[in-house]
């Protein structure tokens, strides 16, 4: 009986796993194929498959220059928001006093601001200080995503001992080296998370940097958007810029795997 | 030649009313090891901390070689410190656990690779060196704990009940191997357990606490056999001291309950001169110094009294007899040969020129 369900739940499960990489297929496939042949059938294999798309995509994003764009900006602001965000809970986490405290609710607070409510006054206070470009956006994250990672690093933070704090300080350590060889450290399974929550926003944001950037900082979303015209799509471009687009992101994903160790703090202390 | 001197210390936390720790006035020579014990929340872990400079001095000053020290901040006081929960760095592997202060002060990379080498041999942690702890025992991490202290080659050594994690067996083998790690190093250690049996077995001297207050300072026998209030007479020695609220009667001690005992002269002629004649007291008796064997009920014909044992412990050598005096609870240490079943009455006799004598009052020992 225990076997059957036991089935029955791994084929549910294979399913659904189908269904989210079914969008994958489509994209995959879709970007190896003529636009007569997408029109044809978006769900038949390529049949020719053309590597074109991928020659002719690469040309018009201007893949090198916007791969850049989005690689300075993304790697940047995240490590901007890694750094910001781990100390600000460090001490938000470490003082335990009143402020801090009502520290802490503010910033949970300032989740629950929608963008599109500051987008205009923010683009026009930064317009007014010349900042429209790729650094008044990674300032900008990091006002925006702040938020979040401060909240999930104080959570991971509060169970790391203090006594961790004070074995370094009595071995002689100052603030900053507490802070760089021991609590940065323990916190690695965290900024993995942190890291990979923000990359994948940051990389796939269209609508603030639509509003922030010069065309010629433009990042491969904004590019992307060539390929949509007011009469015409180029689908077979578009899929084959977005499968470029994604190699990024999934290679960081593969490479942090490693770092996603379950219980790295067993053994810190009893 | 390092002297420590802690000079009336007080404690007060912002929030607290009371202080924590009060008038702590102690005076530790070179290469002494000092045992704080008490109870939970009596001060001594806060006292430890004053010392290594994690906790603010209220009132009162630390010395070191007849330095203050209370502003000085922990990492410029060369001592090291032994965390209850080891404090292990997780990323970090053995040796770097060990070299880590070391390297922090940019130490000579070849003589740190030899302190700590020096030192896992001692802890027998060499072949351990690459480990990460999450890799080691209770007992392993414990070492690694130790050794990162020792290879600061620090003038004191902090150690805040470093064995209360680790299971029976091994504390007691971890308890021998800390005082020769003493005998070895021949630096001061001060050492903070709520376990008696601790600081009985690796003190030159103990500092007894209770409610953030020094009880007494003294070797373990001191401690053991001339406590200077009730609250240590209760403390030190397991199973506790039997306490018996009393009357000095006619050259005895009596009570509702049973107990109607002749007082040795000696201890008879102080307490009158005293002036606790006809008054109340508190007896105090030892286990082992309650006696139910034939012999003993012999020698000590007046200081018999009619018990009913309760609950019987065989203890292997001894047997822990809990037993009832009228509505008096008291448990007499016996040999395993007269053992008792629970539900028998006997007679049991106090070896009373062993026994203790408070003022009800006061709480302070009168003999």
């Amino acid at each position: 009986m225990k076997k059957r369900s036991t089935t029955v739940i791994a084929i549910v499960g294979a399913l659904i796993g189908l269904l989210w990489l079914f969008p994958f297929y489509m994209i995959a496939t879709n970007s190896f194929k003529t636009p007569k042949g997408i029109f044809a059938s978006v769900l038949s294999l390529p049949h020719p498959a053309t590597g074109d798309n991928y020659v002719n995509s690469f040309k018009a994003l201007s893949f090198v220059g916007s791969l850049t764009n989005s690689l300075i900006i993304t790697i940047c602001s995240v490590l901007l928001i890694i750094i910001c965000s781990s100390m600000a809970a460090y001490a938000l986490q470490r003082n335990h006093s009143k402020l801090s405290g009502g520290l802490l609710l503010l910033f949970i607070s300032s989740m629950l601001i929608p963008f599109q409510s500051v987008m205009i006054p923010l683009t026009a206070n930064f317009g007014g200080v010349h900042m429209l470009n790729m650094w008044g956006l990674m300032f900008m994250y990091l006002g925006f995503d702040c938020s979040l990672s401060i909240f999930l690093y104080q959570g991971t933070l509060s169970s790391i001992p203090l006594a961790m704090d004070e074995a370094a300080e009595m071995e002689g350590a100052n603030r900053w080296q507490i802070y760089f060889k021991v609590i940065l450290p323990m916190l690695n399974p965290m900024t993995v998370t942190v890291a990979i929550l923000n990359i994948i926003a940051i990389w796939n944001d269209y609508l603030l940097p639509s509003l922030v950037l010069p065309q010629i900082q433009y990042t491969i979303p904004l590019q992307m958007f060539n390929f949509f015209g007011e009469f015409t799509k180029q689908w077979h471009l578009a899929l084959a810029g977005i499968t470029l687009s994604v190699i990024p992101v999934i290679l960081f994903y593969l490479f942090a795997q490693k770092w996603i160790i379950k219980g790295v703090t067993d053994g810190a202390v009893k | 030649m390092v002297e420590i001197n802690l000079d009336h210390i007080y404690k007060k936390y912002p929030e607290a009313k009371d202080y924590s720790v009060s008038d702590f006035d102690l005076q530790i020579k070179d290469g002494e090891f000092i045992v704080f014990v008490g109870p939970s929340g009596c001060g001594k872990s806060t006292t430890l901390r004053m010392i290594a400079g994690l906790e603010e001095i209220t009132k009162g000053d630390f010395k070191m070689e007849g330095n203050v020290m209370n502003k000085v901040s922990p990492k410029d006081r060369d001592i090291a410190m032994v965390f209850q929960n080891y404090a292990l760095y997780p990323h970090m592997s053995v040796f770097d656990n060990m070299a880590f202060g070391l390297n922090i002060r940019k130490n000579d990379k070849a003589d740190t690779k030899k302190r700590v080498e020096d030192a896992a041999k001692i802890l027998g942690l060499s072949e351990l060196l690459d480990r990460k702890p999450a890799a080691l025992s209770g007992g392993q991490r414990q070492r690694v704990a130790l050794g990162r202290a020792i290879v600061r080659d620090a003038k004191l050594f902090l150690l805040d009940e470093p064995l209360s994690n680790l299971d029976a067996k091994l504390r007691v083998q971890m308890r021998t191997e800390i005082a020769q790690l003493h005998q070895r190093l021949g630096r001061n250690f001060i050492y903070v357990t709520h376990d008696q049996v601790e600081a009985m077995t690796m003190a030159d001297r103990i500092v007894i606490m209770n409610a953030g207050r020094i009880q007494q300072v003294g070797t373990p026998a001191q401690l053991y056999n001339e406590p200077v209030n009730k609250f240590v007479a209760g403390f030190i020695g397991s199973p506790a001291t039997n306490f018996f609220d009393v009357k000095l009667e006619n050259g005895h001690v009596v009570n509702d309950e049973g107990i109607d005992i002749a007082v040795p002269e000696g201890q008879l002629k102080t307490l009158k001169e005293k002036g606790y004649d006809g008054k109340e007291i508190t007896l105090g008796v030892r286990p082992e110094d309650v006696h139910a064997e034939e012999i003993a009920l012999q020698t000590f014909p007046n200081a018999k009294v009619n018990a009913t044992v309760v609950v019987s412990e065989l203890m292997g050598a001894n047997t822990m007899l809990y037993s009832k005096l009228g509505n008096i609870d008291f448990i007499a240490e016996v040999n395993s040969r007269d053992y008792h079943e629970p539900g028998d009455k006997l007679e049991m006799a106090f070896e009373m020129t062993k026994a203790h004598y408070f003022d009800k009052e006061t709480e302070e020992t009168i003999i």
